[in-house]
């Protein structure tokens, strides 16, 4: 058993300062139409670039390295994306969580992974809308395509990284993946999109 | 003045009336659909996999009985409406000036396509795209553009739209049927009734929204078996069991179920309806629900401002509260937090719509933690329940020559009782409720209805 009250002390509370602060970020990447800006620092797409290559790769544990402590992981359901303190997701994790799904594919129990899913992502349009010192937005488009038993299957969409610069260098305090098929249906995503 | 702007008057138009099906038009296969269930419980393969029984299925099961459409708290104001389907039939459910709620056929009576394509929203009229025939939400046929088109014989009243003829609301969830025919739904809920009581009175007023959509490559009884099912917890769940003791130690939820002993139950209330009952093994749904994203910061800014006394009654409504309910054929209320609806989409196909139950007047906190909840089990047990339905359609496909399966556990053990309401109670791990599903399909299966409005 994990010692709960030391991850949960270096998470932090997932309280209505969080949530309000995941929204605003949300609220002013999403209609986004101004110009990229240079940041000098190649490290900051490098991250969005490793979590994309982490996942192909099934290193879940690589790929959680790259979350801070105070991570939000959002996927909406609706069209319209409103607060998701008022409306359903598909996903919003904290680290925690996080942590939990990794955790149960590790188990060797997870029959939706039995076999594993192979996945070939593409992510371009890689943009930085805005970074200081220690902050960075990061858009970019993302299509996986998934491969499990014989049947393939295709997940498109955009997404918003907002990274922060930690001890460990670039994390991901924030990612936000606006799924085009949000609303319809998903299928087996246990391999994590 | 243009042909759209003719109203008719009030009482131009008399009921519908599509008349008697014509035994002529429709193949009413000589299939002995009884013997595909047999007396000692096993169920012929071809019920799974055979896509002309599945089509004689959305006549005789979901044109045949109630079918549930939504939660009145979806269509709350005057000409608000969601789209849903009925079987396969797509059905618009509006609630209409008086308030009553109607479940309009989804399809122009001119040339047959799909009149409203959007998930949902607010209209009193409803106007086909094609030629701009428009009909109320009640489904009359009220703009027909350039009508002196028409020979003098021309009966607009026989291009309403198809109504369903039933539809009756129990305790907040609204039922249509195709079928004129069928028992109230009370008497069709029968012993089940006291259960949906249950979970409306356990709580403050709910309202309803739609939560992720599942699919899978599979037939829709599979889900409907397998939600009245606690064999397979231990075994399909593993999984979650695993990490969950791991990660979060012993006293969860799944950790209730550690063998097929217990104080839970499983129940069949007749007309398919059953029930697994784990209200005797779960003490508190709060402690044994897994860390949530924001379990603590929101339970102790609850306790902070109403007392904790307060705030652990609400913060016990925000897991799974020990009852999984469903209703024959596509409802499954479970607990009071959330709902599944089963929507057969081909013989191996079937989406799962699920809904998070909010408290109207309840903390913030509670519903956000709701929702964090039932995000967690799709993505975590569902997963796991899907891929097992897959397999078993793979197999049962592919393999012929092994034609049954046995759904007969628990069955003539002597461990299984009637009770004075008429329903059967079994040991919770016990195939009771499955059966009872497989003996309403045979009864449903046994004819077809008179009439379904779809035979206009």
């Amino acid at each position: 058993m994990v010692d709960h009250l030391a991850e949960q002390a270096a998470v932090g509370p997932l309280d209505d300062t969080r949530y309000d602060d995941v929204l605003a970020f949300f609220g002013v990447n999403v209609n986004w139409s101004g110009a990229a800006v240079a940041t000098g620092d190649p490290g900051i797409a490098d991250v969005v670039r490793r979590e994309a290559r982490a996942l192909d790769a099934r290193d879940y544990e690589g790929w959680l390295a790259l979350f801070s402590p105070g991570c939000v992981y959002w996927v909406p359901r609706n069209d319209e994306v409103g607060d998701p303190r008022l409306e359903p997701s598909v996903h919003f994790d904290d680290y925690r969580r996080l942590a939990d799904r990794v955790a149960l594919i590790r188990t060797g129990h997870l029959h939706a992974q039995t076999p594993p899913s192979r996945t070939s992502r593409v992510l371009s349009e890689v943009e930085c809308r805005q970074a200081t010192a220690d902050l960075a937005d990061v858009h970019s488009s993302l299509i996986v395509h998934e491969q499990r038993r014989g049947r393939s299957q295709v997940y498109a969409g955009r997404q918003f990284h907002r990274l922060e610069r930690t001890g460990q260098g670039w994390q991901i305090r924030y990612r936000v993946l606006l799924l085009v098929d949000r609303d319809v249906s998903q299928g087996n995503t246990t391999f994590i999109l | 003045m243009t042909a759209l702007d003719r109203r008719p008057a009030p009482d131009e138009y008399g009921p519908v009336d599509h008349g008697p099906v014509d035994e002529g038009v429709v193949d009413d296969r000589a299939v002995d659909y009884g013997g595909l269930v047999t007396d000692d419980f096993r169920v012929h393969r071809s019920v799974f996999v055979d896509p002309a029984i599945f089509e004689e299925e959305m006549v005789r099961i979901f044109g045949g009985t109630w079918v549930y459409l939504l939660h009145e708290s979806q269509v709350p104001r005057v000409n608000d409406f969601r789209t849903v389907n009925v079987g396969r039939r797509p059905v618009i459910v509006a609630r209409t000036a008086d308030g009553t709620i109607a479940g309009l056929v989804n399809r122009c009576s001119h040339r047959g396509t799909l009149l409203c394509p959007l998930e949902g929203g607010s209209a009193a009229r409803f106007q086909c795209a094609y030629h701009g025939w428009t009909f109320t939400n009640t489904g009359r046929l009220v703009g027909l553009p350039y009508p002196d088109g028409y020979r003098s014989s021309f009966d607009r009243r026989d291009l309403d739209l198809g109504r369903l003829p039933r539809v009756e609301s129990y305790r907040g969830f609204v039922f249509g049927s195709l079928n004129p025919d069928v028992a109230p739904l009370t008497e069709w809920l029968g012993p089940a009734r006291a259960v949906v009581d249950w979970a409306v009175d356990s709580q403050p007023e709910i309202r309803v929204l739609p939560a992720a959509t599942m699919v899978y490559h599979g037939n829709w009884k599979l889900q409907n078996d397998n939600n009245g099912d606690m064999y397979h917890t231990p075994f399909t769940h593993r999984s979650t069991a695993v990490m969950t003791e791991q990660r979060h130690g012993t006293g969860r939820l799944l950790d209730h179920f550690a063998n097929d002993q217990g104080p839970m139950a499983v129940r069949s209330f007749g007309n398919g309806h059953k029930m697994i009952d784990q209200r005797a093994a779960i003490d508190s749904p709060w402690d044994r629900t897994r860390p949530l994203p924001g379990k603590e910061a929101y339970g102790e800014q609850l306790a902070q401002r109403i007392g904790a006394d307060q705030a652990r009654r609400h913060l016990e409504h925000v897991g799974q509260s020990g009852i999984n309910l469903i209703l024959y054929p596509n409802l499954h209320i479970r607990g009071n937090g959330s709902l599944y609806v089963y929507e057969p989409v081909a013989v191996d196909r079937t989406l799962v719509h699920t809904f998070v139950a909010l408290l109207v007047d309840g903390p913030p906190e509670v519903n956000a933690l709701r929702m964090r909840f039932a995000e967690d089990f799709i993505n975590v047990g569902n997963r796991d329940d899907i891929e097992i339905f897959e397999r078993a359609q793979q197999a049962l496909t592919d393999v012929g020559d092994v034609e049954w399966v046995d759904v007969s556990r628990g069955w003539d053990s002597g461990r299984e009782r009637i009770e004075a309401d008429g329903s059967v109670t079994g040991n919770v791990a016990d195939e009771t409720g499955i059966r009872g599903g497989y003996e309403q399909w045979k009864r449903l299966m046994a004819a077809r209805p008179t009439r379904t409005v779809a035979d206009g």
